[in-house]
C-alpha cells in the first residue's frame, strides 16, 4: 500500500478540520479526493505533505512514517499545488535541476525526464524561462514537471486542471494512466467530476471534514441505489446523506 | 465620492504604501551607509567651498541646474485602474482633485529641483557677484521649473517645450541676467495654464499613476528586494554557471538555490556590490586618515553580512523549500558557507582598496576585525 491514512484528525492549531479520515491508495492506482469548498481536501492533503501537525491517527507513505524518517518519507511523495509557487529567481529548468537533486535523481535521469516531460507538456522552449514571464497555465505546467521529474512513488494532485488547456489536460491524464502503469499511485483532488469519473480508479467523498462514502462508482451506485447515476449524482446523494 | 474625499482616500493610503517601503529600504542597511556617506561628502564639499578659486565655472553648473530640473519630469495621479469604471458616474465632479493632484506634483517637483540649487547657490555666491534680489528670482524661477516638468506630464505638454524654456533661463544665467530668468518661469506657468486639462483624463492619468508606481519599485528595489515588483531577473550565465559546477552533487541542493538566489537578488550580490562601492567612495572621501580608510572595512562589511543573515528566510518559508527531502543541518552549513564567501571577497577587496587610498598598516587589525563580525553572523 502506498498511502495508508489511519484515523487521522488535524487542523490548523486549535481549529480541528478533519476527523477520523482512513483513506488508502494502492501502487497503479489513481483515488479521486472529492469535496465541497471547506470539505477538508486541502487540509488532509496538507498532512500528508507533512505540512500540518497531526493530532491523532497515522499517515504512512510507501511504509514510512514522517516522524521516523523525514527525508525517506519525503522522497516518496511529490506534489502538484492548486496555486503554482515557483522561486522567482530560479528558471525552469533550474527548478528541475534543484528538485531532481533534493530527491536524489540523478543527473541523467533527471535530464532525460526533464526533456521528457517538458516535450509533452509543450514546455520545452519554456525550459529558460523566468517563471514572472509564464502564464498561469505555464505555471501550473512547471509545476507539474516539477512533481514528475522527481519520479516518486506517491502523487499528491491539488486540482490540477485549473489553468490548463484542453491538450495539456488531456495529456496529463495520460501521464497519470502511464505512472499507474509503473505501479505509481495517485491521490487527486478535483472538482471535475466528469473527468474524475472517467479517470479514477476510486472515490473518497469527504463532507464537513468525515469520510462521507468511499469506493468505485459500482460500489457507489449501488450504495446508493443509483443504476445508471453519475458521479454528480452519487457526489449530491452523498452529502444529502451525510446531512440528514 | 467627490474629489475632495476621493483625494483625502488616496493619499493617505499611498502615504501607508510608501511608509511601508521606506521602511523595507531603511531596513535594507544600504540606505544608512549612503546616507552617512553623503554627510561626509557635505563635509568635504564643505572644505572645497572654503578653497574655491573665483574663476571657478559655477555659473556653467548653475545654467546646467536650470536644464536639470526640467528635464527630469515624473507624475503621480493616485489613481488605480479599477477608476476607470467606477469613477466615470463622477467624472464632472472631480476638478478638486485634480487640483490636488497638480499642487501635489508641483510641490514635489520644486523640492527636486531646489535641492540641487542650494548645493549650487552655496558656490555661486562665492565666485559670482550675485544680490539677494536676484538669487531669490534664481530660487523662485528653478522652482517653477521643476514644478512645471512634472505640470507638463500631467497637462501633455510636451516635454520639448518646456526644455525649451530652460534652455532660455540657461542662456540668461549665462549672460548674467539673472533676473530675467523669472519672466522665462512666469511665461511657462502661462503656458501650462493654458494647456491645461478640464476634465479628468482617466486612461492618461491612470497609465501615469502606475509608470510612477513602478518606477518607485525599482528605485526602492536598490536598497531591498520589493516584494510587489514584477521582478526581471538577470540570468547572470557566467556566474550561474559557476553555480552549476560548484554546487551540483547530491545534498548541495540548498547551496545551489542559495547561490543562486544570491548572484540574481538585489539583497545578495547587488547588495555588496552597491556597499563596495559606497564603501570605495567613502575611502576616497577619507584619503589621508589611514584609521578612517581601515574603518571603512569593518563597518561596511558588517552592514553586508548583518543583511546577510536573514537572506535564507523567505526562501526556507517558500512550499517547495519546506518539501524538499533534505535535512536542516544541510540548510544551515549552506547557508554559512554563503555568508562565509560573500564576507571574504568583501573583505579582501575592500583591504585592497584601503590599501590604495593610503590605509597602511590599519588595514591589517581592520581585516581581522572584520572576519570575526562575519563569524558571528554566519554562526549566527
Amino acid at each position: 500500500m502506498l498511502l495508508e491514512i489511519n484515523n487521522l484528525s488535524g487542523g490548523y492549531g486549535a481549529k480541528q478540520v478533519i476527523h477520523d479520515i482512513d483513506i488508502k491508495v494502492n501502487a497503479g492506482e489513481l483515488v479521486g479526493l472529492i469535496g465541497l469548498n471547506g470539505a477538508g481536501k486541502s487540509t488532509t492533503i496538507k498532512h500528508v505533505l507533512g505540512l500540518l501537525p497531526v493530532k491523532s491517527g497515522q499517515v504512512k507513505v510507501n511504509g514510512y512514517e514522517l516522524e521516523q524518517d523525514e527525508q525517506s518519507y519525503r522522497r516518496q511523495v511529490a506534489y502538484i499545488p492548486e496555486q503554482p509557487m515557483l522561486y522567482e529567481q530560479l528558471t525552469l529548468q533550474e527548478h528541475l535541476r534543484l528538485i531532481a537533486q533534493g530527491y536524489g535523481v540523478d543527473e541523467g535521469t533527471a535530464k532525460e525526464r526533464s526533456d521528457f516531460y517538458a516535450e509533452r507538456m509543450r514546455m520545452k522552449k519554456q525550459l529558460a524561462w523566468f517563471p514572472s514571464v509564464f502564464s498561469k497555465g505555464m505555471k501550473q505546467k512547471a509545476m507539474i514537471l516539477c512533481a514528475l521529474v522527481t519520479g516518486s512513488e506517491l502523487l499528491v494532485v491539488d486540482e490540477p486542471f485549473v489553468g490548463l488547456d484542453p491538450l495539456a489536460i488531456r495529456e496529463l491524464l495520460l501521464i497519470f494512466s502511464e505512472l499507474k502503469k509503473e505501479g505509481k499511485g495517485i491521490l487527486m483532488s478535483t472538482h471535475i467530476l466528469e473527468t474524475a469519473e472517467r479517470h479514477c480508479d476510486r472515490f473518497v467523498l469527504l463532507h464537513e471534514g468525515r469520510v462521507a462514502a468511499e469506493g468505485t462508482t459500482e460500489e457507489l451506485r449501488r450504495r446508493y441505489g443509483l443504476e445508471n447515476g453519475t458521479l454528480d449524482d452519487l457526489y449530491v446523494r452523498a452529502i444529502e446523506e451525510a446531512e440528514r | 465620492m467627490n474629489g475632495s474625499t476621493l483625494w483625502r482616500d488616496r493619499l493617505s493610503s499611498s502615504m501607508v504604501e510608501t511608509m511601508k517601503y521606506m521602511r523595507y529600504m531603511a531596513n535594507g542597511g544600504l540606505l544608512f551607509t549612503v546616507y552617512f556617506v553623503l554627510l561626509y561628502g557635505l563635509v568635504v564639499y564643505g572644505r572645497f567651498l572654503d578653497e574655491v578659486d573665483v574663476s571657478f565655472p559655477s555659473r556653467w553648473l548653475m545654467a546646467a541646474c536650470f536644464l536639470l530640473a526640467a528635464a527630469y519630469r515624473s507624475s503621480r495621479t493616485f489613481l488605480v485602474e479599477a477608476d476607470q469604471v467606477f469613477l466615470l458616474p463622477t467624472l464632472s465632479r472631480l476638478q478638486p482633485f485634480m487640483n490636488r493632484v497638480r499642487l501635489y506634483n508641483a510641490l514635489f517637483g520644486m523640492a527636486r529641483a531646489v535641492v540641487p540649487f542650494l548645493f549650487v547657490s552655496a558656490l555661486y555666491v562665492r565666485t559670482e557677484s550675485i544680490g539677494a534680489l536676484e538669487l531669490l528670482v534664481l530660487f523662485a524661477s528653478i522652482a517653477v521649473f521643476g514644478a512645471a516638468a512634472n505640470l507638463s506630464k500631467l497637462e501633455h505638454v510636451p516635454h520639448r517645450i518646456v526644455i525649451l524654456y530652460a534652455c532660455g533661463a540657461s542662456i540668461l544665467v549665462l549672460v548674467d541676467m539673472e533676473m530675467m530668468v523669472g519672466v522665462v518661469a512666469f511665461f511657462l506657468m502661462i503656458v501650462l495654464h493654458l494647456k491645461r486639462n478640464e476634465r479628468l483624463p482617466l486612461l492618461e492619468w491612470t497609465m501615469l499613476e502606475r509608470e510612477s508606481r513602478e518606477r518607485f519599485y525599482r528605485v526602492a528595489n536598490w536598497f531591498v528586494d520589493v516584494p510587489r515588483m514584477p521582478q526581471s531577473y538577470r540570468p547572470r550565465r557566467l556566474l550561474s554557471s559557476l553555480v552549476e559546477r560548484t554546487a551540483n552533487a547530491e545534498g548541495r541542493s540548498f547551496d545551489y538555490l542559495y547561490r543562486k538566489q544570491f548572484i540574481r537578488s538585489t539583497d545578495g550580490l547587488g547588495l555588496i556590490l552597491r556597499l563596495t562601492m559606497v564603501a570605495t567612495v567613502f575611502m576616497w572621501l577619507g584619503q589621508g586618515n589611514d584609521w578612517m580608510v581601515a574603518l571603512a572595512i569593518p563597518a561596511f562589511v558588517g552592514v553586508t553580512v548583518f543583511q546577510l543573515a536573514p537572506f535564507t528566510r523567505a526562501i526556507n518559508e517558500h512550499l517547495l523549500t519546506r518539501l524538499l527531502p533534505l535535512p536542516e543541518t544541510g540548510r544551515q552549513a549552506a547557508k554559512r558557507r554563503l555568508i562565509r564567501f560573500a564576507y571574504g571577497v568583501q573583505t579582501v577587496i575592500l583591504s585592497l582598496a584601503g590599501l590604495v587610498f593610503g590605509g597602511g598598516t590599519a588595514i591589517l587589525p581592520a581585516a581581522v576585525v572584520t572576519v570575526l563580525i562575519g563569524e558571528y553572523y554566519a554562526r549566527k
